[in-house]
């Protein structure tokens, strides 16, 4: 399935947050979406599931444009791996990862077989068998973060969007939610979109990067021509180096020091 | 969330508010054998009369008070529960949100303005609606909403209609009207005739079965109104329809028993406890615990002081307020900054 944003523009009521952005995810692609802090990240990724209306352009699934679809529809397609998710009455694990089935029921009618199976599926890839009657708030952070992968599993998706998944993750855990992302990616008629700030994690992972600064892409394409000494400088504002690892011939990003911020 | 385990537990409230209430057709200043209750309702069944005393305690006053008991408390603990996950809010509740005060504004005016039963349930049901969707506008958050500022809002909003209830009260002329209103708020069933029932009990089953629909969308409501959109609830449509039922069930609680505080709170947690937070089970399991608890509470007020009555709502606050400090007590411990 393919996604496609065309001139997004969205605000919270002040300043722009995205100032006309368009970016097109494709079926067996991993696209990290980089950029430094508020530089409208998160509010593109709702806006690209539907979870926030941009005040002008669209965003189109299949050329679909999302406003036609129903929420059901859209969460059918596309799953969010949330950043957070602060449940208010903890659940368990298998109650929680059921949730992700929401979009397949009916009004009518408890859990089918098609639901328990998904389930299941979703449970095992994520390695929660042993978890699953363990409530939500009794998780560390990367068994949560493996929880809240497990319901977007369970939504079947074609799509899945992942908002910064690896932080506070520690480091196998980053690498495996990563190789996930990727794998998941690669699944037939499938894509993926990865929120990331961790930019060695992005060049290594990901397809194609899209560099989000003040409301717009500025650059996109293959990792090594989007992170390069001079966006580093004039987005991020440091100087950094990039070499390549010898360990994994992908692009590694050290950041030196930073510099002071040349007045707009 | 199994289906069965959802019949389950509804099963086993439905019998435990059976037995309540038939034990609480036996209860009271007079006792009335559970042999001779059977009798009675198997007559009142076949419609024969043979006017002893036992046949109109128990078919004209326990009956009637006893169901009214189960009615309002299953409305109250279904409308709290539908609250606490609406808003996310383990301390939300029909009193503390002024869902409860609203209504009584509504049923006192419709008393003062001589509109017959249905009319001041409908004129509850209406003011419930505004005093809530008031404190939801002013606690709006970007998403979801700012949980102390709604029960701060709630508290204040409730005072509101307080006030205006005195004022109504205030500009009554009649003093048979008068005292009824302030029997009416006091909370209590001993009014409590078959009359209204013929109203309340049926519209209140409806909704408390169609609260029961919404058991998915609470457990998604539970987890804010974000994430609930992102697994793909409709939360616009969803939310309104929600509120719209927890109004409903409080004003229908209200009409007919006055403001009763803290069981919309407490038996939420208490069902929580039993049978855990999914809402297919929490549901049919807090409509069944608030309607025996309030059924039980009730037959304490006809009893303890008999021949007097204790107002049930004092009754209710006497042993909610405790165990809402400890749940208090316990959130504060658990670092529960709200």
């Amino acid at each position: 399935m393919r996604l496609r944003a065309s001139g997004l523009q969205f605000d919270y009521g002040g300043a722009p947050v995205l100032a006309g952005v368009s970016l097109e995810l494709r079926e067996g692609q991993l696209l990290g979406l980089v950029g430094p802090n508020g530089a409208g990240k998160s509010t593109l990724l709702s806006c690209l599931h539907g979870g926030l209306k941009p005040s002008t352009g669209n965003v189109r699934l299949e050329g679909v444009e999302l406003e036609q679809l129903s929420r059901r529809e859209v969460a059918r397609a596309i799953a969010v791996v949330p950043q957070r998710c602060e449940v208010a009455f903890p659940v368990s694990v298998e109650h929680f990862v059921g949730l992700g089935r929401f979009a397949y029921s009916r009004f009518l009618g408890g859990q089918t077989q098609a639901d328990l199976d998904a389930v299941e599926v979703a449970l095992e890839r994520m390695q929660l068998e042993r978890l699953r009657r363990r409530a939500v708030d009794q998780l560390s952070g990367g068994e949560f973060r493996r929880v809240l992968i497990a319901q977007a599993l369970a939504q079947e998706p074609r799509i899945m969007l992942f908002d910064e998944p690896v932080q506070q993750l520690d480091l196998r855990h980053q690498l495996e939610v990563m190789e996930f992302a990727r794998e998941f990616a690669r699944g037939a008629g499938q894509a993926a979109l990865i929120v990331l700030h961790d930019l060695g994690l992005a060049a290594r992972y990901c397809d194609e990067l899209a560099l989000l600064h003040r409301g717009r892409i500025v650059a996109s394409g293959a990792p090594a021509s989007v992170l390069t000494e001079t966006a580093l400088g004039e987005v991020w504002n440091v100087r950094a180096a990039i070499e390549r690892s010898p360990a994994t011939g992908a692009l590694q990003i050290v950041a030196i020091s930073p510099l002071h911020e040349v007045s707009p | 969330m199994s289906a069965s385990r959802a019949t389950l537990v509804s099963t086993l409230g439905l019998a435990l508010l059976f037995v309540c209430v038939a034990l609480s057709l036996a209860a009271g200043v007079i006792h009335v054998p559970l042999g001779e209750v059977l009798r009675a309702l198997r007559g009142g069944l076949e419609g024969s009369s043979d006017g002893s005393l036992s046949r109109t305690l128990v078919l004209e006053m326990r009956l009637p008070r006893g169901l009214a008991a189960a009615s309002v408390g299953a409305a109250l603990g279904t409308a709290g529960c539908l609250l606490q996950a609406l808003l996310r809010d383990p301390l939300a509740s029909p009193t503390m949100i002024g869902t409860a005060q609203a209504s009584g504004f509504g049923r006192v005016l419709g008393v003062y303005l001589g509109f017959s039963f249905a009319s001041s349930v409908a004129l509850a049901f209406l003011a419930a609606t505004l005093g809530t969707l008031l404190v939801l506008y002013v606690s709006r958050a970007r998403r979801g909403f700012a949980s102390q500022i709604v029960l701060l809002t709630g508290i204040n909003v409730g005072m509101l209609f307080m006030a205006l209830i005195g004022l109504v009260q205030y500009s009554s002329r009649d003093e048979g009207q008068l005292s009824r209103m302030v029997l009416l708020l006091l909370g209590g069933l001993w009014q409590v005739s078959w009359e209204p029932l013929r109203f309340v009990l049926p519209v209140t089953l409806v909704a408390v079965v169609l609260a029961q629909f919404g058991a998915r969308s609470l457990d998604l409501f539970s987890l804010g109104e974000a994430n609930a959109d992102r697994l793909g609830l409709a939360t616009r449509r969803a939310g309104p329809a929600i509120l719209a039922l927890a109004c409903l069930l409080t004003s229908l609680a209200v009409s007919i028993a006055g403001v009763i505080a803290f069981v919309g709170l407490i038996v939420p947690h208490a069902a929580r406890r039993l049978v855990g937070p999914a809402h297919a089970v929490l549901l049919p399991a807090s409509a069944a615990l608030g309607g025996a608890l309030l059924v039980l509470i009730d037959c304490i007020a006809r009893t303890a002081v008999a021949p007097n009555e204790l107002p049930l709502g004092v009754l209710t606050s006497l042993v909610g307020v405790p165990l809402f400090l400890m749940l208090l007590r316990s959130m504060a411990r658990r670092g529960a900054a709200r």
